[in-house]
C-alpha cells in the first residue's frame, strides 16, 4: 500500500485509535499497546493501522531489541508521522467545531 | 498467561491461536505476510490470557480478509489509473468483492452456528441422544432421504461438470462450447483462467462437506428405517429441513464455477468495462 492516499475513511474505531496516539504525540506504540488503550478487536485494529499506515499518517518499525536477552519476540512499533498529526489534529478540531448547520 | 483453562490446556490453545494467526498471515498479500505473522506472534505474547489469546488470533483471520481486501482495492486503483482507464474490469470488480471461497466459509459458518445454537436450544441433543442411546426413530422420517438426494445430486453434478470442463481444458472433448456458453454465460478460458484457479479448493471442501453430511444421513436413515418408528416433532422437522435446503441450494449457488454467479456477472448490465482481460 503506496502513501498516494492520503484520505482515511474517519470511523469510529479509526478515531479511538488516532486518540490514542494523538494522547502523545511522539511516541511509538505496538499494536497489542493500542487494543489495550482502545479495546479493540485485532480484527479491526490491524487493518486500521495498516490503512493509516498506507496513508502516511503513521510510520512503523520493528522494536531494537534482542529477543533473547528481552526474553519475549520484537514487537512492530507504530508512530504518527508530521502529516498524521497534522490531520488527526485536523480532525479532532473539526469534531470540537461542530457539525455546521 | 492463566485464565479458566485447565494449565494443561493452556498450551494447546496457545499453540492453535499461533497456528491460527500463521495461516491467517499466510493469506495476507505477500508483501506483507512475514511482517503481519512476526508482528502477531509478538502480540499474541503479550496477550493477557490464553482466552485473549484465541479470541485475538481469531481476529487476525478477519483482520487477513480486510486488510486483503483493501490491498485488492489499491491494486485495482492503481492499476486503472496507470492504464488512463477510468472504469475498472469485471475481474477488478470481482477481485473487491468477497470472493466465492469466503461466502462458502461464511455459509458453512453460520450453517455451524445453527447447529450448535440448536443443539444448545436441546433440539440436536434429542437428536442426538435419540440416535445414541434410545436407538428410536427419530430419524427415520420420510424427509430425510429426500433431503439428502438434491445433495447428493449437487455434489455429483457440479463435480461431473467440474471434470468435464477440465478434461476440455486439457484439450479433450470435454463440454461442448455450445453448452458452456449457455451454461455459464462466459467461454471457458475467461470464466476459469487464472484469476478463478483458488476457489476450486473451496468446490472440493464443498463437495467432502457434502458427502460426508449426505453420507451420515444416509447411514442415520437406514440405521433408523430398521427401528421403530417414532414421529418427528415439528419444529426439528423443519429445522433440519431448512439446514439441508440450505446446503442443498446454497452450496451450489455459492461453490466455484456455480453458473448463476457467472450468469450474474456476465448478465451484462451495468458494468462498465466488463470485457473480460
Amino acid at each position: 500500500m503506496g502513501k498516494r492516499e492520503h484520505e482515511v475513511r474517519m470511523s469510529l474505531q479509526t478515531l479511538r485509535v488516532l486518540e490514542v496516539f494523538l494522547e502523545s504525540p511522539g511516541d511509538q506504540l505496538a499494536g497489542a499497546d493500542v487494543q489495550k488503550r482502545t479495546g479493540l478487536a485485532s480484527g479491526t485494529l490491524y487493518p486500521i493501522l495498516l490503512r493509516l499506515e498506507g496513508a502516511g499518517w503513521f510510520v512503523s518499525c520493528w522494536e531494537t531489541i534482542d529477543p533473547a536477552v528481552a526474553g519475549r519476540p520484537r514487537r512492530r512499533l507504530y508512530r504518527l508521522t508530521s502529516t498524521g498529526l497534522a490531520r488527526a489534529s485536523a480532525v479532532f478540531a473539526s469534531f470540537g467545531r461542530g457539525v455546521p448547520a | 498467561m492463566s485464565d479458566g483453562f485447565t494449565p494443561a490446556s493452556a498450551p494447546a490453545f496457545l499453540s492453535l491461536a499461533a497456528r491460527l494467526i500463521r495461516h491467517a498471515a499466510r493469506g495476507a498479500p505477500p508483501a506483507l505476510a512475514e511482517r503481519l505473522e512476526e508482528e502477531w506472534l509478538a502480540a499474541l505474547a503479550a496477550q493477557p490470557s490464553t482466552f485473549a489469546g484465541l479470541s485475538f488470533a481469531l481476529g487476525c483471520c478477519w483482520a487477513t480478509c480486510v486488510i486483503a481486501r483493501d490491498h485488492r482495492a489499491a491494486s485495482a486503483a492503481v492499476a486503472a489509473s496507470s492504464s488512463g482507464n477510468k472504469t475498472l474490469t469485471l475481474d477488478q470488480l470481482r477481485s473487491l468483492s468477497m470472493s466465492r471461497f469466503r461466502w462458502l466459509w461464511i455459509a458453512v459458518g453460520a450453517l455451524a452456528v445453527t447447529a450448535l445454537l440448536m443443539f444448545a436450544a436441546g433440539e440436536l441433543g434429542e437428536l442426538f441422544f435419540a440416535l445414541v442411546w434410545s436407538h428410536s426413530a427419530y430419524l427415520a422420517d420420510a424427509w430425510w432421504p429426500l433431503a439428502v438426494i438434491p445433495a447428493l445430486l449437487w455434489a455429483v453434478g457440479v463435480g461431473l461438470h467440474q471434470t468435464r470442463l477440465k478434461r476440455s481444458r486439457d484439450g479433450g472433448p470435454g463440454l461442448p462450447e455450445s453448452r458452456s456458453r449457455r451454461t455459464f454465460g462466459l467461454s471457458e478460458s475467461r470464466a476459469f483462467g487464472p484469476a478463478e484457479s483458488r476457489p476450486r479448493g473451496a468446490f472440493w471442501l464443498g463437495v467432502l462437506v457434502m458427502s460426508a453430511t449426505s453420507a451420515l444421513c444416509l447411514v442415520a436413515s437406514a440405521y433408523c428405517v430398521f427401528t421403530t418408528s417414532m414421529p418427528l416433532a415439528g419444529s426439528m422437522r423443519w429445522g433440519m429441513a431448512l439446514f439441508f435446503a440450505a446446503i442443498g441450494i446454497g452450496l451450489p449457488l455459492l461453490a466455484p464455477g456455480s453458473p448463476r454467479v457467472h450468469r450474474r456477472h456476465d448478465g451484462g448490465t451495468g458494468f462498465p468495462g466488463s470485457g473480460l482481460r
